[in-house]
């Protein structure tokens, strides 16, 4: 048996499923903000009983919490040592007020440039001391190429300020080219710690009091889970969980075999996302939360700002819904019509109170000179036209990313869904509509209500890790596992693939994992018309996906 | 980072990194790794104002405008021409419509040495990607417009040149290592232009070992003033990269910061890529630097690993070579219109000029005889007699009839095209105005 708890904006949603992945019982409570790991537990409470908790194999969180702290500016001050070397103005790496630059650097191919001074690293920490910071990230360019200069700084740190409890290191959180990116990861990261890890030792302590043994697990950003003791490290991962447990929803409950769009309509906002065969895509650079732009990587999801609840109004004599919303739909007590309210006047749904619905609506109707129902019509196709012209930008933009090799710009990938799946209140009237629009297959799956849960408490523990080496300068790294290794001539992409493939593995202990490689590159080194050695790049991954049964 | 660019920047950023002429040749699959490591670790792309762009793939159509491959271009031209020849296209369609304020093509390969006719590659380049791209918004948006080229590799641009000698709306400035000390050992001070376009082919060839120096002083007391007196609608840096202190196949001193200095003050709407073989020390740093600089942002951190201050000075022997051919360039631009086109060209009908034309990649020995008329009313009907060596296509005939083409001289062609069906196996018409490309086989 399994748990899945989604801590959402105003609700906190929990379902227990059996071992073929049944459900057996869902709840749904308000979400007390002030007090996360309670929401949680209590959760927890009412969805097993003191017979069936010896039998749970594990319980998967989707939480709000890294992302809400970071929104409301809520982590802990963070002293950033950056080791720029030359390239743009370090001026512009201005992420925090506690910033030191430190001269050295690596370049591209991760050959030390310029030693760092030991000097430097102390006064500069000793400076954010005298100013009460006491969280450290360490940050250096081209560091996923080498890593000893942010090490070495980190050692320093270690040797002389005891005090300093709290470090991260860039390369540690993405093995991926983007400074700029791994700077902002690593300033968010290292300000939330604490607080995560207080929110982790709570829940602890309360799964504990319940004899709650089994493993608990963190949903990330990526649609995957992490074991809670990698999370402490990584909290940041755990961004953008909600929209995660939303795909890992869709995917769970309707098990994509093409290509797919998917849709959650929600009360604000409509969500797409994209599956392409069972797999949801990601971000191509790293999710952007309250304008950093980040390394984390993320599930594609854009939301749209119309929704069931989207306040709609007449402006210039035409039609606007969204992207505001007052409150619930007029239906349900709200303040004003809503796409819902046209819904409900329709006869398309059960629930609502049709007369306020129709109040609601009768004022627009007189203003453009319709009926009631031929304005609830309108609203109807405007709002389905909407989320359509949202969708076509998404192609287009996804069809056109830039490619690198003739190969693949005259390869024609082009994403053309092929089915429309939807969850969320609105689905069951609109999808069909909005499916018959962009002439695609459909399906509303049951217990859309909590897909999101369903989909943490499925939802397989993924990772990935990036594999550079360098045969003439004789060595490899894979920067997020922290291993750096020498090697000889005969080391090429064939030896890097499996080298990543079963060190990934070995990551991952008891996850029977389906690892694949994502990306592979191998380039000979030219030096005067010899080919002096090679550079070989490779990707490894756990792709996001439904967890195999009897596996963690 | 919160940066936002002063002035929008498209990027076409095309490596190909699965394309190379030969496995160790220097235009090779590695050729732009370095320099999409250091753009990517830069964090460039995420900076508000810069986007990035896929090339398109330009057709034959687009080929035929501008050259003439022989026997025809499907048997010379591959995907990845077409597709280098597209970039530099895309790159000027996001400037002409307005998508971006500026363009770069980060393309390969290059092309600034391909000539009208072409036979196979030479110095690398196969087709011109920037002349293919001038004819292309020619056709499309007016033969009027008036473009500028300042190429900046540190070879002779003699293809482009060879394109543009005769045209009066293209002004061709070629910056370049001294053709007496490099390939292809052309491009003097004396190469003024054709009797059609005379003076608006300027060519100023550097000392070896010139830096940064003397590059700004050719740059603000020559060029900039004569981009000035010109006041064309585009401006084109063909940005070869291959002036760099460090680069294998020249000898000359430039450093990252006076390339990115230079595009601060060229101001360009578009950089096309040339050549630049020294692709680990030079190439990521000058790219780095030529985005920033075109994107209006801060470039004065950007240096090379093994950069020394003291590489930007410069003997006063270089110094006095440059200043007086500067003087001498600027003094025949001031008169280029005063010229008796008649008596500098020492004839009254046809100039013409025999060129013998080396493919240093593909190994072919070309000779022509090119015939300019003389002509008042348009700049002149051109024909040009080649042949190839060891090629057994035997003598061929191609006439080019230029945008500006006046009644007279277009009805000369086509009679001429006509009547030397006879004597040629292989012969070509360029309409330059219908757009269209004729011939005998």
């Amino acid at each position: 048996m399994q748990l899945g708890i989604d801590i959402g904006g105003t609700h906190t949603d929990g379902v227990l499923l059996d071992k073929n992945d049944q459900l057996i019982n869902h709840n749904k409570l308000p979400t007390d903000y002030h007090n996360l790991a309670d929401t949680i537990l209590s959760s927890c409470q009412k969805l097993t009983s003191n017979s069936n908790r010896n039998n749970l194999n594990r319980l998967v969180l989707s939480t709000t919490l890294i992302t809400n702290l970071i929104i409301k500016g809520g982590g802990h001050s963070t002293g950033l040592l950056l080791i720029p070397g030359p390239g743009l103005n370090p001026a512009w790496y201005n992420y925090s007020p506690y910033t030191k630059i430190i001269s050295g650097s690596i370049d591209h191919r991760g050959r030390k440039v310029k030693d760092i001074t030991e000097k430097e690293v102390k006064k500069g920490v000793a400076n954010f001391i005298k100013q009460g910071v006491n969280n450290i990230g360490i940050c250096g360019k081209f560091s996923t190429r080498n890593p000893s200069q942010e090490l070495k700084i980190k050692k320093i740190i270690e040797n002389n300020f005891p005090e300093i409890k709290n470090i991260t290191l860039s390369h540690k959180l993405s093995g991926k080219l983007n400074y700029p990116r791994r700077i902002a990861t690593t300033y968010l990261n290292t300000g939330v710690q604490k607080p995560h890890n207080k929110f982790i030792s709570d829940i602890q302590t309360g799964l504990n009091k319940l004899n709650l043994e089994a493993p608990v697990y963190i949903l990330k950003a990526d649609g995957g889970t992490m074991p809670l003791k990698e999370a402490k490290n990584l909290p940041i991962e755990s961004i953008n969980s909600g929209p995660a447990a939303s795909i890992m929803g869709i995917l769970a409950l309707t098990k994509p075999t093409e290509t797919t769009l998917g849709l959650d309509i929600g009360g604000t906002t409509t969500d797409i996302s994209l599956f392409v065969g069972q797999e949801p895509i990601f971000k191509p650079k790293g999710i952007t939360i309250n304008n950093y732009k980040t390394s984390v990587r993320g599930l594609y999801n854009q939301s749209i700002g119309v929704g069931g609840d989207s306040l709609i109004q007449i402006k210039d004599g035409k039609l606007k819904i969204g992207p505001q919303r007052k409150g619930s739909a007029a239906a349900f007590g709200g303040p004003a019509p809503t796409p819902t309210d046209a819904l409900v006047y329709l006869n398309l749904t059960n629930n609502g109170d049709k007369k306020k619905a129709t109040a609601s609506l009768n004022p627009l109707a007189k203003k453009l000179h319709l009926s009631t129902s031929e304005l609830a019509e309108k609203i109807i196709t405007k709002f389905c036209s909407q989320i359509q012209t949202k969708i076509n930008q998404i192609l287009t933009k996804l069809n056109n990313q830039p490619v690198y090799t003739i190969n693949k710009l005259l390869t024609d990938n082009t994403i053309q869904p092929t089915r429309l799946v939807g969850i969320g209140g609105p689905a069951k009237t609109i999808i069909p509509k909005l499916a018959n629009r962009l002439n695609l297959k459909y399906e509303v799956p049951d217990h859309s209500a909590v897909a999101n849960a369903v989909g943490a408490a499925l939802a397989r523990t993924t990772k990935e890790c990036t594999l550079y080496a360098d045969t003439s300068r004789s060595y490899y790294n894979i920067p997020e596992l922290g291993i750096e290794k020498e090697i000889t001539d005969e080391f090429n992409l064939e030896t890097a693939k499996k080298i990543a493939q079963q060190e990934l593995n070995s990551n991952l202990k008891n996850q029977t994992a389906e690892i694949k490689i994502t990306n592979s590159e191998t380039f000979n080194l030219i030096r005067g018309f010899k080919t002096t050695g090679q550079i070989i790049k490779v990707t490894a991954q756990v792709k996001p996906g439904r967890r195999r049964t009897n596996a963690n | 980072m919160q940066i936002k660019a002063k002035n929008n920047l498209g990027l076409v950023f095309f490596p190909a990194f699965d394309w190379s002429i030969s496995p160790t040749h220097p235009e090779r699959k590695e050729r732009l790794l370095y320099t999409k490591d250091q753009v990517l670790e830069e964090g460039l792309l995420d900076i508000e104002g810069i986007e990035e762009y896929n090339p398109l793939v330009a057709t034959i159509d687009d080929v035929n405008r501008t050259h003439i491959c022989i026997p025809d271009t499907e048997s010379i031209i591959s995907k990845p021409h077409l597709i280098s020849a597209g970039g530099a296209i895309k790159a000027a369609e996001l400037v002409m419509q307005q998508e971006v304020d500026k363009a770069f093509a980060i393309i390969r390969p290059p092309g600034h040495h391909a000539f009208r006719i072409v036979y196979g590659a030479r110095g690398f380049c196969t087709v011109n990607n920037e002349a293919i791209m001038v004819e292309y918004l020619r056709q499309k948006y007016g033969s009027d417009l008036k473009i500028a080229f300042v190429d900046t590799d540190a070879h002779h641009a003699d293809g482009t040149q060879n394109i543009y000698y005769n045209d009066p709306n293209v002004l061709h400035i070629s910056i370049h290592q001294d053709g007496r000390t490099l390939f292809p050992g052309t491009g003097f001070t004396d190469d003024l232009g054709g009797p059609g376009a005379f003076g608006r082919t300027i060519n100023l060839p550097l000392p070896t070992n010139t830096t940064d120096q003397g590059l700004h002083y050719a740059l603000d007391n020559l060029i900039l003033p004569i981009l000035d007196d010109f006041d064309p609608d585009l401006i084109i840096n063909a940005a070869g990269q291959d002036n760099h202190y460090s680069d294998p196949l020249t000898q000359m001193k430039i450093t990252a910061q006076g390339y990115a200095e230079l595009n601060e003050k060229l101001d360009p709407d578009l950089a096309i890529l040339q050549g630049g073989y020294s692709i680990e020390s030079a190439l990521p740093y000058i790219n780095t630097g030529i985005m920033l600089a075109m994107a209006g942002l801060d470039y004065s951190y950007i240096k090379e690993p093994d950069y020394n201050s003291k590489i930007v000075k410069q003997s006063t022997k270089i110094t006095d070579i440059i200043k007086k051919r500067v003087d001498k360039l600027l003094s025949s631009w001031k008169k280029r219109d005063e010229i008796d086109i008649q008596a500098k060209f020492n004839t009254q009908d046809y100039y013409t000029t025999q060129h013998n034309i080396f493919y240093d990649t593909a190994q072919i020995r070309e000779n022509q005889q090119i015939k300019i008329k003389i002509c008042p009313d348009c700049s002149g009907l051109m024909i040009i007699d080649s042949r190839a060596v060891p090629l057994s296509i035997g003598e061929t005939r191609n006439i080019i009839l230029p945008f500006d083409v006046c009644n007279e001289c277009r009805q000369l062609g086509y009679n001429k095209y006509e009547i030397s069906k006879s004597d040629f196996n292989y012969i070509y018409l360029q309409d330059k105005k219908e757009d269209k490309l004729l011939t005998n086989h």
